[in-house]
Formats: structure tokens, sequence, C-alpha cells
């Protein structure tokens, strides 16, 4: 037996997995025909399992005090009513009547405080997939900034990458301002009007954001008026339905959550494997 | 910097992969009444919903910690996603528990052998963890920075200020420790020539 581990870097490096293939054929030979390797590799997957169970009970003590901090806090208690103990017989009928009516502005208050600050359910559910697009921008600004095409166009390439850019880096305040800006000098630029209206969806301008995505997302057109669109819109239509019913779900009113209903549905009906089943479960999360 | 309500996801990421403890109450400020409400609108209570968010936190943080793990949605979202899996998990786990009686044939009952092996290899573990406990706190912070908390020889280096040379040879060090008193435990000895 010798004091330290021999073989302990090469060990790091195939449980790791940064080996090569040939690194790990070789050593994985080497596992089989040498004992004491083996002898340390084995203590090394126990010594692992220890560190594990160590860790995991440390994690879970960790996050064991985090709950009983806010336990303590009253973080997860219910609000509850306050009673008021009154004394009818030494109070006159008016001011119990005027307590009373107090009483209930204040519930009334707390209500629409409440219901304000909740918001409705369903823009609550449609809360947790407001996300920055990431799929399609990676490839797009490849597209955009490729070399050799389209010299003419560059000027109009450069600016787009640049916002779009900002947008990736999640500075969407900045995004918003650069995309709007590449709006104004190219009007038609379908693909700075969508970014754009996911600028103002991460900001939570979701009205702006609705506006701009309505007059290009294909399922919102009638059928004239879809075949005039830019290809570029048809790339990217079921992002623009998804992220518009997003949208529409943050807006006040009951047309604008028949409107997010209708698009998950037209959505689910797209044919389209991935996005159908994100809509068939954004669909049951809104029932 | 301390965390609060506006911190980012990057933030907050960074906070609970480096163990902040501040971090696990942001979390819950920012989290967990969605979890709450995913549960309670699918026929759980408030209490479902308390043991749901320490198993999602305890998945979370343990898979923002692997190497090479890059959070791709919003920290709410994953948080999300892991506890709508989890609170499907217990609900068909309760629907389908009187099918189990029945499908209890299908499988067959672990061997003896089997049994043992499994029962040796979590008293090694557990060997392992009071060998470790055993160590300097320096040498425990380090084997546990390295090997659970999955942090890099140059990560390591940051937190404590010493150089990554320094952290290396002191890593190799404390492993040394750790493998001479697991050499000497009558349990590993033994339980060795168990499975031979």
């Amino acid at each position: 037996m010798t004091p330290d581990f021999q073989h302990i870097d090469q060990i790091d490096a195939y449980l790791n997995d940064v080996l090569s293939a040939g690194e790990r054929a070789r050593f994985e030979q080497e596992l089989a025909n040498d004992a004491a390797l083996r002898r340390e590799f084995e203590l090394v997957q126990d010594m692992l399992g220890g560190v594990e169970l160590s860790g995991d009970e440390a994690l879970k003590a960790q996050i064991g005090a985090a709950h009983s901090e806010l336990v303590t806090e009253g973080f997860f208690a219910k609000p509850e009513a306050k009673v008021v103990e009154m004394k009818p017989a030494q109070w006159g009928m008016r001011r119990v009547l005027a307590v009373a009516a107090s009483l209930l502005l204040l519930v009334a208050a707390g209500i629409w405080w409440w219901s304000k600050s909740q918001g409705d359910p369903a823009q609550q559910v449609a809360k947790q997939y407001l996300y920055a697009e990431s799929t399609k921008l990676p490839t797009l600004l490849d597209d955009i900034s490729a070399p050799g095409l389209g010299q003419d166009d560059r000027p109009r390439r450069t600016s787009l990458a640049d916002a779009l850019k900002l947008y990736q880096n999640k500075a969407f305040g900045e995004a918003e301002k650069a995309l709007a800006a590449h709006l104004q000098t190219y009007p038609k630029d379908t693909i700075s009007q969508f970014y754009l209206a996911l600028s103002h969806l991460e900001l939570g301008h979701f009205d702006q954001a609705a506006a701009l995505l309505r007059p290009i997302t294909p399922e919102t057109l009638t059928p004239d008026a879809r075949s005039g669109q830019a290809s570029q819109a048809l790339d990217f239509q079921y992002e623009m339905t998804w992220y518009l019913a997003l949208a529409s779900s943050q807006l006040p009113g009951q047309a604008a959550q028949d409107s997010t209903l209708l698009l998950l549905r037209k959505l689910e009906a797209s044919g389209n494997g991935e996005w159908a089943a994100k809509a068939k479960e954004a669909l049951e999360e809104f029932k | 910097m301390p965390l609060t309500n506006e911190s980012s996801d990057a933030e907050m990421v960074l906070a609970l992969r480096a163990g902040d403890n501040r971090a696990f109450t942001q979390v819950y400020r920012k989290g967990y009444s969605l979890v709450e409400a995913l549960i309670t609108r699918n026929g759980g209570i408030s209490d479902d919903a308390q043991d749901v968010f320490q198993e999602v936190l305890f998945i979370v943080v343990k898979r923002l910690r692997e190497p090479g793990f890059s959070l791709s949605c919003a920290l709410n979202t994953y948080l999300y996603a892991v506890a709508r899996n989890i609170w499907r998990d217990r609900l068909r786990g309760k629907k389908h528990s009187v099918e189990f009686k029945d499908t209890l044939h299908d499988f067959e009952d672990p061997t003896e052998s089997e049994t043992n092996a499994k029962r040796l290899f979590e008293q090694r573990h557990s060997t392992v963890k009071t060998l470790l406990e055993q160590l300097s706190e320096k040498c425990r912070d380090i084997i546990m920075a390295f090997y659970y908390e999955k942090k890099s020889m140059r990560d390591i280096s940051e937190a404590t200020g010493l150089a990554e040379d320094g952290i290396r040879v002191q890593k190799h060090r404390c492993m040394g420790y750790l493998k001479t008193k697991m050499e000497a435990h009558p349990d590993f000895t033994h339980l060795k020539n168990d499975e031979q």
C-alpha cells in the first residue's frame, strides 16, 4: 500500500470524461491489466460515494436551514383576517357601523390589491414561459454575419447583427432601442420587428409586444396578406404565434385571453411536433 | 454583492453554485409562489408544495454544479419544470399504488448477494463520510469543492486566494490522508475481502 494515490489525475480525467477516445481505451486496458490501478480506481469510486453522501447531506441541511428561516419569518403563513374584539355595549351604534364600514373598505382594498399583484391565473402560468428566444438566434446571427454574401446589403446586416447581439446578451433595454432604430431605417425587416417585440416582452411591455407581433404573425393574417409576406416570417411562424400568445396572455380583458387560447390551439394543430407539444402543455396549464 | 429580489438569474446561479446561504432563501422568495400555485392547482396543499420545493432546490443546485451545464431558460422556468415533473411523478405514484400490488410478481426479489453488495456499498460510503469528517477543515473543503461542487482548480484557487499549483499539491496530500485512513479502516479491508 502506498500513502498517496499514484494515478489520481488520470482517474479524475477518466471519471470527468475529459479523455479522448484513444486515451479512454488505453486507460480501460490498463485498468483491466493493472491490479494496483484497479484497486486505486475502486478506492476513488468509494471515496466519491462518500463525498456524494456527505455533500448531499450538507446540501439538504442547507436547504432545510433556508426553509426553517423562512418558516420563522412567516413566509409560508397564509394571511389571516384580524379578529377585532368589539364591545357593543360600550360603543354607540354609529361607531360600530363606522368600524364595520372601514373594515369592509380595508378588505375590499386588500382583495383589489391582492388580485392586482397576483394577476390572472393565466398570466401567472404564462410568466413561466417568458424567456428569451435563443434557439434560432445563433444560426440567424451566423447567416447575417456570413462573409461574401450580399455586400451591398452590408450596412443593414451589420446594424441588425449588432442589435440582435444585444438581445442575445440579454441587454433587452439596449436591444429594444437598437432594434427600434434599425426598424425605422428598414421598416420591412420582419426579423428586427420580431426581436423588437421579444425585447418588449422581456421588458414587460406586453401591449407593445403584441402590437408588433400581430401584423407579422402568419396565423393572424388573411391568406392574401400571408402570401405577400417575406419568407423570413414563415421561418419564424411558430415562434411568432407562440410569443404573440404569451404577450396576449398578459393583456387585460377576455378578448386577449381568448386570443391566447386560439393561438395556442392553432399551434397545437400546426403539425410541428415540438411546437404542438409545447402549445398542448401550455393549454393544459391554462386549464 | 448582496442578493436581492432584483438579482439576475446569472447572479443567483453563481451564488447557488458557490453555496451562498442567502441564495437559497432568495430562490424561495423568487420561485416558491409559482411552484405552490402549480401544486395547489393540481390536488396538492401548501405542505406538499414546501416539500416538493425542497426537493426541487436539491435537484436544481446539483444540476447547476455539473460541469458544462448551462441554464438555457429563466431560473424560475427551470424550477417550475422540475417541480412539475416531481409532482406528476408523485401523483402517478399515488394513482398507481394499487396496480403495483398486481405487478409485484413481475419483478424478481433481489438475490441475497445483491442485497448484501448494496449494503456493503452503502456502508463503505458511510465510512468514507465519517473519515472525511476526520480530515482538517482545509482538506475537507478542497476535496468537497473539487469532487462534490465540481469546481475547477482555477475556481478553487480564486475562492481561496491560493495559487492553483498549491491547491493541486494540497489536494494530492489530502487525498493521500484520506486513502491512508480508508486503507487502515477495518470496514474497508474486510469489505474488500468480502467482495473478492
